[in-house]
């Protein structure tokens, strides 16, 4: 089959080579800074005051080194680091030690896919469908309004306004917790459970919908203001179309071509997390944790999430890609 | 026979405001026609005459900065004068496709470029024949595309998998598909190479024929109105400077315009050099005084330059607005 040949192939072959150098890339950076994180660790311990004697020196550093995979020769090395991520190992966090790294990440990740895709894409889907809408009827006096409101909206920066819905539906009216909410090891999944992370959730929730929503609506009115000039819009006014299937079949359609690109890209980065938000609302998310990990020097952790985030980023994008034909035939046929 | 659309005195211009002033273009400036029903009427001139701005208010398809100063078109549905310009919302949309109906210029992007023609076709149907299932209008479709003699495989594709000249033919068929009573052809080959426009060519006389409906084809290429139309009117700066039976005009051109416009076209054995219309067309912006065409007439007079000739009728169908022509 042509589509296989000329289009399936050379995309997984692409996969599989970004990942390789990503990863590749992850392993040799922090080896060319220069830095030892074993002998900072035992430069820290010594400067807390504990005296070591040199056998017992010797024999954290054997162990930090394989608990960092930092034993053998480079080669070794990099060979053991394959291994270790085809086993999903990272070795344990330094700062939650021993808890493995892997760990770590099962606990909060859910919590991250749980805030940020869901908003993302309910961002995306009202900033859409509003963005179209006002875009379509541009002239009308509430598209104005509206376009107002937003371009007010969407520059106010995440802290300030999560700190706003803090002040507001968690001070003034207690509707929802202040945040910090504690991590158990083990979550068992329940009503009970579901009720807590909702509301949670609901006010970092409900500053990622809207300001994001704000973004995709600004970009998908200037993409639907352009499309609705275009000739085949155009035409099939003059031709008497009903209004309600130009706008979603000739006008939204077209224009929501970039938008799809643009939010698998986003939704790849759930990796990186949201960190202001996750800040402002004391939320157990990635972005916390990558922050943590890489004020406090905790290299297994900083791999973890460098390698993980390597591969949703590579997957969201191969997934864009093989998608891509399904909405947008003139692909299929380059 | 009866008129199937009448423009009187229509004066359409474009309104821009450029640094707070007020700019108008006199796009079309007092066009009076009628076009009858069953015939080829051709509309003829150079670029920025006005004929494409014509079409548009024929069409009473009017976005600003397009206004229409004074005038009026008139369509005859079933018999009875309708008001182009006074018809709003859904009885407007009613008439298009059923009574009147539009070939664009160069339909390179006139289809959905991320739906099966099928779904145009479909879209196009649905919004005008009520009370029919899905299976019937594309059988309706099909139908339509084998009567003029077009394959209905195309329906299954994409825009972008067609030839440019099969795109055109595409564009006629669905331009044609609930029989209109008038098509407006805007430059309809233009853009095509010579076999391509032949086939778009006989697919319009093709639907003329068989749907007896009528045509007012536009183009600046003389050689499309010898070939097809019955009748023209040539346009020079907004106005129409003659109008007659397409044989008379090319046998006896009147206007020195027209004149120009006929010599411009190649004959086989013909060793002479063209001559064109020296200079160029006028801007509408500043029209000169008096007769528009008069900076570049080979033949102007004292009075040419400070009174605008009317349209005046010669013989029974050939109508020519010129002062040499005046008794």
């Amino acid at each position: 089959m042509r589509f296989v040949r000329d289009y399936l192939i050379p995309r997984l072959v692409q996969y599989v080579l970004v990942i390789f150098f990503g990863i590749t890339a992850v392993f040799l950076i922090p080896r060319f800074t220069g830095q030892d994180p074993v002998l900072e660790i035992i430069a820290q311990i010594q400067t807390q005051g504990g005296s070591l004697d040199p056998i017992a020196v010797r024999k954290l550093t054997e162990t930090l080194q394989e608990l960092y995979g930092l034993r053998g020769t480079l080669w070794e090395q990099y060979v053991n680091m394959w291994r270790r991520v085809f086993h999903l190992d990272f070795g344990p966090s330094l700062f939650q030690f021993p808890t493995p790294v892997s760990e770590l990440l099962r606990i909060y990740l859910p919590w991250t896919i749980g805030l940020f895709a869901t908003s993302t894409l309910l961002a995306w889907l009202l900033g859409n469908v509003l963005g179209g809408i006002a875009g379509y009827f541009s002239s009308q006096s509430w598209s104005k309004i509206l376009d107002a409101v937003i371009m007010v909206i969407r520059p106010v920066p995440h802290y300030i306004f999560g700190v706003l819905l803090l002040i507001l539906f968690a001070y003034v009216w207690a509707l929802f917790p202040a945040g910090g909410l504690m991590l158990g090891r083990r979550t068992v999944v329940d009503l009970r459970f579901v009720m807590i992370i909702l509301r949670y959730s609901f006010l970092p929730a409900l500053t990622l919908v809207v300001l994001g929503g704000a973004g995709w609506f600004q970009q998908m009115k200037l993409l639907v203001q352009n499309v609705r000039r275009e000739d085949f819009v155009q035409y099939a006014q003059a031709g008497g179309v009903k209004e309600r299937v130009i706008i979603s079949r000739y006008v939204m359609r077209n224009a929501m071509l970039p938008q799809i690109t643009q939010l698998a890209l986003v939704l790849g980065q759930v990796f990186s997390g949201v960190l202001m938000v996750e800040m402002v609302f004391s939320y157990p998310g990635m972005g916390l944790l990558l922050y943590r990990a890489v004020t406090r020097g905790d290299y297994n952790l900083v791999m973890g999430i460098a390698i993980l985030s390597i591969f949703t980023i590579t997957t969201a994008v191969l997934l864009l890609d093989l998608l891509y034909p399904l909405l947008d035939p003139r692909i299929r046929h380059r | 026979m009866d008129a199937i659309i009448t423009v009187e005195n229509l004066q359409a211009f474009y309104v821009l405001e450029v640094m707070g002033e007020r700019k108008v273009i006199k796009a079309v400036n007092g066009v009076d026609f009628a076009v009858l029903r069953d015939e080829v009427y051709g509309i003829a001139g150079e670029s920025g005459c006005g004929k494409t701005t014509l079409l548009k208010a024929i069409f009473a398809a009017l976005e600003p900065p397009l206004r229409i100063f004074e005038g009026k078109v008139y369509y005859y549905p079933n018999g009875e004068r309708v008001d182009a310009f006074s018809l709003a919302g859904e009885a407007r949309r009613k008439l298009r496709w059923t009574y009147i109906s539009y070939i664009p210029q160069g339909s390179m992007s006139v289809f959905n470029p991320v739906k099966r023609l099928r779904i145009t076709f479909l879209d196009f149907l649905k919004s005008h024949v009520g009370g029919k299932r899905e299976e019937e209008l594309l059988t309706l479709a099909r139908e339509h595309l084998v009567r003029l003699g077009l394959t209905p495989q195309v329906l299954n594709g994409y825009p972008h998998q067609l030839s440019g000249g099969m795109r055109q033919r595409v564009a006629i068929a669905l331009a044609t598909l609930l029989k209109p009573r008038v098509i407006l052809a805007d430059e309809p080959t233009t853009a095509l190479d010579v076999v391509a426009q032949r086939a778009v060519l006989q697919l319009l006389r093709d639907v003329q024929k068989e749907f007896r409906s009528t045509i007012i084809v536009v183009t600046h290429d003389m050689g499309i109105h010898a070939q097809i139309t019955d009748r023209m009117a040539i346009m020079y700066a907004g106005r129409i400077v003659e109008e007659g039976l397409t044989k008379d005009i090319f046998a006896r051109p009147l206007h020195p315009y027209t004149r120009y416009l006929i010599q411009s076209l190649p004959k086989v054995g013909d060793k002479n050099t063209k001559e064109s219309a020296p200079g160029s067309p006028p801007s509408l912006l500043y029209l000169p005084p008096g007769c528009s065409f008069h900076p570049r007439c080979s033949e102007v007079m004292e009075h040419c330059v400070q009174e605008i000739p009317p349209l005046k009728k010669i013989n029974e169908s050939h109508w020519v607005a010129c002062w040499m022509r005046e008794g």
